[in-house]
């Protein structure tokens, strides 16, 4: 028996990409696809700052760049800038690209730590012309060669997710997917299976489906509410369970990276868009009060406010099964990893892949759900791997909270990898998992986690050879940036920039 | 770099894995680092069962270890492979080609196969996988070529690895090494001096004692060497491997034949001058399976399938069949001990603390093997009846939890469950399942997507395709001469 009915409850950023992505992908099926949503619910907005894969999942939905960025009021995205958190005072910008290039299948890496190590210091960051490009403002879209510096690189966008959702609103209807308004007030499940047979809205509205997507943010309306599913708490290690967020007018021209600076008690963000900077601050609140932490992040804006800070309270951790029974978490209701590195939408994108992947019959098979699960733990797994890095691969210890992570038993994949990585430079890699080794080099060499020793294949080289070629690399991304146009002119000339802003 | 860095690595037997590795430290690692091979009788005992087929990982191995296709093939009786062809395998005597190739196509987002089962069901016949893969083509027209560049040619998908021998490939390296700054030394290991797990030094039978930094064991399990941790192999069968040699003007195939038994198995495997049959059975059939060679094998060996758990402990590092035999039913045996050294090369100790080398190192062997010995169970049923103790005990390996899920998933729903750097790749995996019988009982429902007539004029237009292209190839034994007569001209 097929799936005829698909149930979204919630609307928002996994809402809108759950019915986007289900309903052109499953077109011409015979599946009838409702997403219920109720204006009185306000929405997160997870993340407005994305990784380059989205680009993917915009792309499989045969989205127009130029009309999705007007739409959204986009930026481009080359990286995120890290302030603050090696040391007060240190910067560096995780780009969405390598470092140089290897030689002889050698990490670029262990070559220029050959030469720091005999007193021949650089900037890891001018061998990557992606980081080279965000410092002075500038960018263009990767050119065609992509051998090429200034080609192989990879970029996402800032955008205004309520935009983002709005679009993609349109997108689905469009495409057949019902939007009902309501609030879910019951449900109903059939006793034997435990499976959900239907919702019951406020007026008292019921909806079937065979297939519920839950994307009803914290709350986890179905997942957690009704199935009672249960949470993986991961506060131990990624102990930050607050945010308060606003909204400020730009004051310069907007940049091409989004910004994180490590607080005493958290980290700011900053992100970009076209007519607008986001910001927020995420927090410990056993370090800071509330109060405390709206006056410094309202302290801090480059611009006036736009509207009153907004408070956020989460934990931070995953679902035990984000598939149970017929219901699959997508979004927040799935679990929350704080945003420091862009990853809430990429893991809503890798959420709605695996299901059309395993997209199951009406009798779910307990294989389908358990696949779907180890691939999502995966994700969720190596992304809280990666978070937690920025906080122990640091030399803070100024506040409660930074001593608090100078004590802590890391995870045994994370601290091998730190290991691996101090004592030799070498990248303990995967393959299923959306950081690759040059992001796990950009936050360790960025945060002054510098390897003792580097791989001895790279002597194999004579000094000169290896000088030579980092100077040609650094000559040649030095160039390209000098060639490439200011991010401000790029958007308005490629098309991007939203009318009554350019 | 660190106070105490790396001088002096011994490698402990010349014999594949040995030379192979000593092949590519020398090629690798800086002019300072002393390497010396210790040529000890007998470490050659178990090379037959890394086989006689190689997969296309060889190709970068070899040419990263200073190998090229004119250096191996006219000194190495090496010709090309296209796969294995299993005959009459498994108790339901299938046969399918297992070819190398790249990436079957994706249309429309949907995985190839899911297509085949969707036809399947009705159009049966349209429904065949080797059709619509070329390298099954060429393999089964005998033809071959280097796979061009263009990616509009069928023939671009091909890929290829190689037929070889263990002598001939171990004749070539020590000829490659003699010329390297290693220094060699024939003997036998007399004592070995430890302290605890940490190896202090060998003395040789020729009187002398070699220290070094890091040794490399390249002999069998439970050698003089082993330590306690690389005794305790995973496996409990013990197997008997015989070899002969039909001396031929013509070969024809570019594909290994691997032909099911009662008493186990046969792999005729075409080479330049000749066929080589390889049979492996339990100990208690060796007369039947002797009965598959035309001449009296001129080759045997024994040895008891396993992995051990600890390859590397302090500076004592187990590579090849001193921390793991496998059957020499797939390329698995060969591609793994490329991998040892692979890892070995990124792993080489920066200081006397091998910490955290060695606990790398073995956590990839650890998965490494784990695949790999997962693509092997997975030639086998799960249960079933079995003929005799070859079958008997193949089938009664335990099922990894990994190959469950590949299996369960695939006969499913078509789905292919991949772990992380997996030495066998989904399109190996999907020609494995098939050939096995396992047929996805569903298919992606976006399969359903393609109007039927769109669907038959594309699997149309890729089997033309694809016999077209086979039809214009010259056969394997004439590409394979005239390549040859090309490179002796040019070294000339």
């Amino acid at each position: 028996m097929k799936i005829r009915n698909i149930c979204i409850l919630g609307g928002g950023t996994s809402g809108w990409m759950t019915a986007a992505g289900l309903s052109n992908k499953l077109n011409g099926l015979g599946i009838d696809i409702q997403l219920v949503e109720s204006d009185q619910i306000g929405t997160v907005g997870v993340g407005e700052a994305t990784l380059p894969h989205i680009r993917f999942f915009n792309n499989s939905l045969g989205i127009d760049e130029r009309e999705f960025m007007r739409a959204t009021r986009a930026t481009f995205k080359l990286g995120i800038e890290f302030c603050d958190w090696g040391r007060v005072g240190d910067a560096y910008i995780h780009p969405f690209g390598d470092y140089g290039e290897p030689i002889n299948d050698i990490d670029f890496h262990h070559f220029w730590l050959r030469l720091w190590q005999l007193g021949h210091k650089s900037r890891l960051d001018d061998y990557s012309y992606p980081i080279l490009a965000a410092e002075s403002g500038k960018f263009q879209l990767p050119g065609p060669d992509a051998m090429k510096i200034g080609s192989n690189f990879g970029y996402a966008y800032q955008f205004d997710s309520g935009r983002y959702a709005q679009f993609l609103r349109r997108y689905s209807e469009a495409r057949g997917v019902i939007r009902t308004e309501g609030k879910a007030v019951m449900s109903s499940a059939d006793p034997e299976t435990g499976f959900i047979t239907s919702i019951q809205l406020e007026d008292g509205t019921s909806i079937e489906a065979d297939l519920f997507i839950d994307c009803s943010g914290f709350r986890g309306v179905l997942i957690e509410q009704e199935l009672k599913t249960g949470y993986a708490d991961w506060s131990e290690w990624l102990p930050c369970n607050r945010a308060v967020a606003v909204q400020c007018e730009a004051a310069g021209p907007s940049l091409p990276y989004t910004r994180a600076t490590a607080r005493e008690a958290g980290w700011q963000w900053r992100i970009p868009l076209q007519h607008r900077i986001g910001n927020g601050y995420v927090y410990w609140n056993e370090h800071i009060s509330d109060d405390e932490a709206a006056h410094r992040l309202m302290s801090t804006l480059e611009g006036p406010a736009l509207a009153e800070p907004k408070q956020l309270y989460f934990k931070t951790g995953k679902r035990r099964k984000l598939w149970n029974k017929n219901v699959v978490a997508i979004g927040l209701s799935g679990g929350f990893l704080e945003p420091l590195e862009s990853t809430s939408i990429h893991l809503i994108q890798e959420g709605i892949t695996a299901l059309l992947e395993l997209f199951p019959d009406k009798a779910i098979h307990s294989s389908d759900i358990a696949e779907y699960n180890r691939r999502m733990d995966l994700n969720f797994d190596r992304v809280r791997d990666f978070l937690l890095l920025h906080y122990v691969a640091t030399q803070r210890d100024d506040s409660e909270m930074w001593r608090y992570f100078r004590n802590m038993t890391l995870p045994d994949s994370l601290q091998e990898k730190i290991e691996a990585w101090s004592h030799r430079g070498y990248l303990l890699r995967y393959e299923h998992g959306v950081f690759l080794p040059p992001s796990w080099v950009a936050v360790m060499a960025g945060q002054n986690l510098l390897p003792r020793a580097y791989d001895m294949r790279a002597n194999a080289l004579t000094l000169e050879d290896v000088k030579m070629r980092l100077d040609s690399i650094r000559r040649d991304s030095l160039a390209a940036v000098s060639q490439t146009p200011s991010h401000a002119d790029y958007l308005k000339h490629y098309g991007a920039a939203a009318k009554e802003i350019a | 770099m660190t106070s105490d860095p790396l001088q002096k690595i011994a490698i402990c037997g010349a014999g594949l894995a040995g030379l192979m590795c000593a092949a590519a430290l020398s090629k690798i690692l800086p002019e300072d680092i002393e390497i010396t091979l210790i040529d000890i009788n007998g470490a050659s005992k178990t090379d037959m069962f890394y086989g006689t087929a190689t997969t296309p990982a060889s190709y970068k191995f070899l040419l990263d270890i200073g190998i090229s296709e004119p250096d191996l093939l006219p000194q190495s009786n090496t010709s090309f492979s296209l796969g294995t062809r299993y005959i009459d395998w498994g108790s339901k005597k299938r046969s399918w080609t297992q070819s190398f190739h790249q990436a079957l196509p994706v249309i429309d987002g949907v995985q190839f196969h899911h297509y085949l089962t969707r036809i399947g069901g009705r159009r049966p016949e349209l429904a065949k996988l080797e059709s619509y893969i070329m390298s099954v083509q060429a393999a089964k027209k005998s033809v071959f070529a280097h796979p061009p560049q263009d990616r509009k040619i069928p023939l671009s998908n091909v890929e290829y690895g190689y037929h070889f021998l263990p002598n001939a490939w171990r004749k070539l390296l020590a000829e490659i090494i003699a010329e390297r700054r290693i220094k060699i030394i024939k003997a036998d290991i007399g004592r070995v001096r430890r302290d605890n797990h940490h190896i202090l030094g060998l003395d040789l039978t020729d009187q002398t004692t070699i220290k070094a930094d890091l040794f490399i064991d390249c002999l069998q399990p439970s050698s003089i060497l082993s330590s306690e941790r690389q005794k305790n192999l995973t496996g409990r069968r013990q197997l008997v491997a015989a070899s002969s040699f039909a001396p031929e003007q013509t070969v024809e195939g570019v594909c290994r034949e691997l032909t099911g038994l009662d008493s186990g198995w046969a792999a005729k495997t075409p080479l330049q001058n000749g066929e080589h049959t390889l049979t492996i059975c339990a100990p208690s059939s060796e007369d039947s399976a002797f009965r598959a060679h035309e001449t009296a094998p001129t080759k045997i060996a024994s040895a008891r399938i396993g992995v051990c758990d600890k390859p590397w402990v302090n500076n004592h590092l187990a590579i090849g069949h001193s921390a793991a035999i496998l059957e020499p039913l797939t390329p698995a045996s060969i591609l793994l001990l490329q991998r040892d050294i692979e890892r070995l090369l990124e792993l080489i100790p920066v200081s006397s603390d091998m910490t955290v080398e060695s606990r790398e190192y073995n956590r990839r062997f650890k998965e490494d093997y784990e695949h790999g010995t997962a693509f092997q169970r997975g030639l086998f049923e799960s249960s079933g009846t079995a003929s005799s103790a070859y079958w008997k005990d193949a089938q009664s390996e335990p099922i990894s939890t990994k190959l469950d899920s590949k299996i369960t998933q695939f006969q499913s729903r078509g789905a292919v469950v991949q772990y992380d750097l997996e030495p066998f790749g989904k399109e190996d995996w999907v020609q494995l399942h098939i050939g096995m019988g396992r047929i996805p009982r569903r298919y992606d429902p976006l399969a359903e997507k393609m109007p039927e007539e769109r669907l038959l004029q594309t699997l149309e237009n890729i089997k033309t395709a694809n016999e077209s292209m086979a039809s214009k190839l010259p056969s394997h034994h004439i590409y394979l001469t005239k390549l040859l007569q090309y490179f002796r001209k040019k070294h000339d």
